[in-house]
């Protein structure tokens, strides 16, 4: 039997193939509705521009009446992201509302990348520096889109990027960021989402 | 929790480390587990089962008061505590009239559509509240076709996911409702705060208590006549023991009542034969 929160998140994926809400996609991985994984890529103008950050998505069967446990893989560097890439946002915790959707959730992060909110800070250097030396914070965080861009291109020689701990299919997704065919269906879905909202 | 005081406006998350988010995640879960030791929606169970919860002692008023009660009442769904209860009971109240009442259960489909398409127009979120709607029509056409056995409509009621589908649907022509008339309701939001905020914050989110301006919108939503039976003259808008709603006037048989004890909701049955 389907469930609703696994018949909603059909739902959350097709509406996101049909109307992709600009620089964000996501897809459930390929054998689990329930676990997705996102990008996000970092919006115009900002010290995140040019940055495509990596994000997974974990619903429960109580999906949409509670929120997924979001969370960066790709290495961050912001107020509200802590250092295990959780992020602290008020609509994934105490203002969730089931009538966001997978895309609403998206964009909120988007927006999040630069309008952090220093007052509940997770990482409290990046606060520090976001609020009292904001050259030294944009040089972080472009410190930061480059290592996250540079592995997405070149996996194996970053070790300590977070990707690597864990177990998704490292080799697939190399090959589409370099521009290889070859992935499954769910590496494509993200490829098309990805190069249609970066165009 | 709060220990870092350097903040000038520290908020609740301001000054929590990963360690104090865990210990508050393993503390809230803790709280549902509790919570869902009981069913969503509990049997149908003789009303003396309530006075059995209170020491005749050293809880004498609600001792004395639930035994007086079961002249009028015969039974009890007791709804599970979990911010929900409002909502849900009316939702299961509904369910269960509209089960027996064949004329009410179309028309009730009829006004589900007509909500899902004032939703739209009022600015809510598009498909994923027609979703919403959508479901809970889904559901009483299940019923309205024969599709559904009574067990089968209690079991659905005590899913989790599927009970909160549907009473999802409760909350938005709830919020819907006050959008809808805010001109008339915007005076008795709390200062400090929009109606559209209100609704957003205190409607639209689950697990937050209805208020007594939602449950006069959810009435008014529903069309339903609800009578909320106090235990204690202290909490009842009106100083008495039951309220009528929409309308004190009325006085007549309403279709819901719930039994209000600090803090929940409970589903409650008229004994007929005293009638």
């Amino acid at each position: 039997m389907t469930t609703p929160s696994r018949r909603r998140l059909m739902r959350d994926f097709k509406k996101l193939q049909e109307d992709p809400p600009a620089g964000v996609s996501g897809a459930p991985t390929e054998d689990n509705i329930l676990a997705w994984e996102a990008i996000i890529f970092g919006p115009q103008e900002t010290p995140f521009e040019d940055g495509t950050f990596k994000l997974s998505l974990e619903f429960s069967e109580e999906y949409p009446n509670k929120p997924p446990i979001v969370k960066f893989i790709s290495k961050m560097f912001h107020p509200n992201v802590y250092a295990d890439g959780s992020i602290c946002l008020d609509i994934l915790q105490n203002r969730w509302s089931p009538t966001y959707d997978v895309a609403a959730i998206l964009t909120s992060i988007q927006s999040l990348l630069d309008e952090p909110n220093p007052n509940s800070p997770a990482n409290s250097l990046a606060a520090q520096l976001y609020q009292e030396n904001r050259r030294e914070y944009e040089k972080r965080v472009q410190q930061i889109v480059e290592q996250v861009n540079w592995s997405w291109l070149n996996f194996g020689e970053n070790e300590g990027d977070a990707v690597m701990k864990d177990d998704i299919d490292v080799e697939e997704i190399s090959q589409g960021a370099g521009g290889g065919g070859g992935g499954d269906d769910a590496d494509d879905r993200m490829d098309e989402g990805a190069s249609g909202s970066n165009a | 929790m709060a220990n870092d005081s350097d903040e000038n406006k520290p908020t609740s998350t301001a000054a929590m480390t990963e360690d104090d988010l865990l210990l508050q995640d393993q503390q809230l879960k803790q709280i549902e587990d509790e919570q869902k030791a009981s069913p969503l929606v509990g049997d149908k169970l003789p009303f003396y089962a309530l006075a059995g919860l209170y020491d005749p002692v050293s809880a004498i008023t609600f001792f004395t008061k639930a035994n007086e009660l079961a002249a009028i009442y015969s039974d009890i769904r007791f709804i599970r505590g979990d911010g929900n209860c409002f909502y849900r009971a009316v939702l299961v109240g509904i369910v269960e009239i509209l089960m027996k009442d064949r004329e009410r259960l179309i028309k009730f489909i009829d006004t589900g559509r007509e909500w899902m398409a004032k939703l739209v127009k009022l600015g809510f979120p598009d498909w994923t509240c027609s979703d919403f709607c959508e479901f809970f029509i889904e559901f009483l056409e299940k019923i309205r076709d024969g599709k559904y056995t009574e067990a089968e409509v209690f079991q659905n009621l005590n899913d989790d996911g599927t009970a909160n589908y549907l009473l999802m649907y409760f909350r938005l022509i709830t919020s819907g409702f006050l959008k809808d008339n805010c001109e008339e309701y915007a005076p008795f939001i709390a200062e400090g705060m929009t109606l559209q905020q209100y609704c957003e914050t205190e409607i639209e989110a689950m697990w937050k208590e209805a208020d007594h301006l939602s449950i006069m919108a959810l009435v008014r939503a529903t069309g339903i006549r609800l009578r909320i039976q106090y235990m204690d003259r202290s909490e009842a808008p009106n100083g008495g023991y039951q309220h009528d709603l929409p309308d004190e006037a009325d006085n007549v048989t309403p279709d819901i009542t719930l039994l209000y004890r600090p803090g929940h909701y409970d589903l409650i049955y008229r004994n007929l034969v005293a009638q």
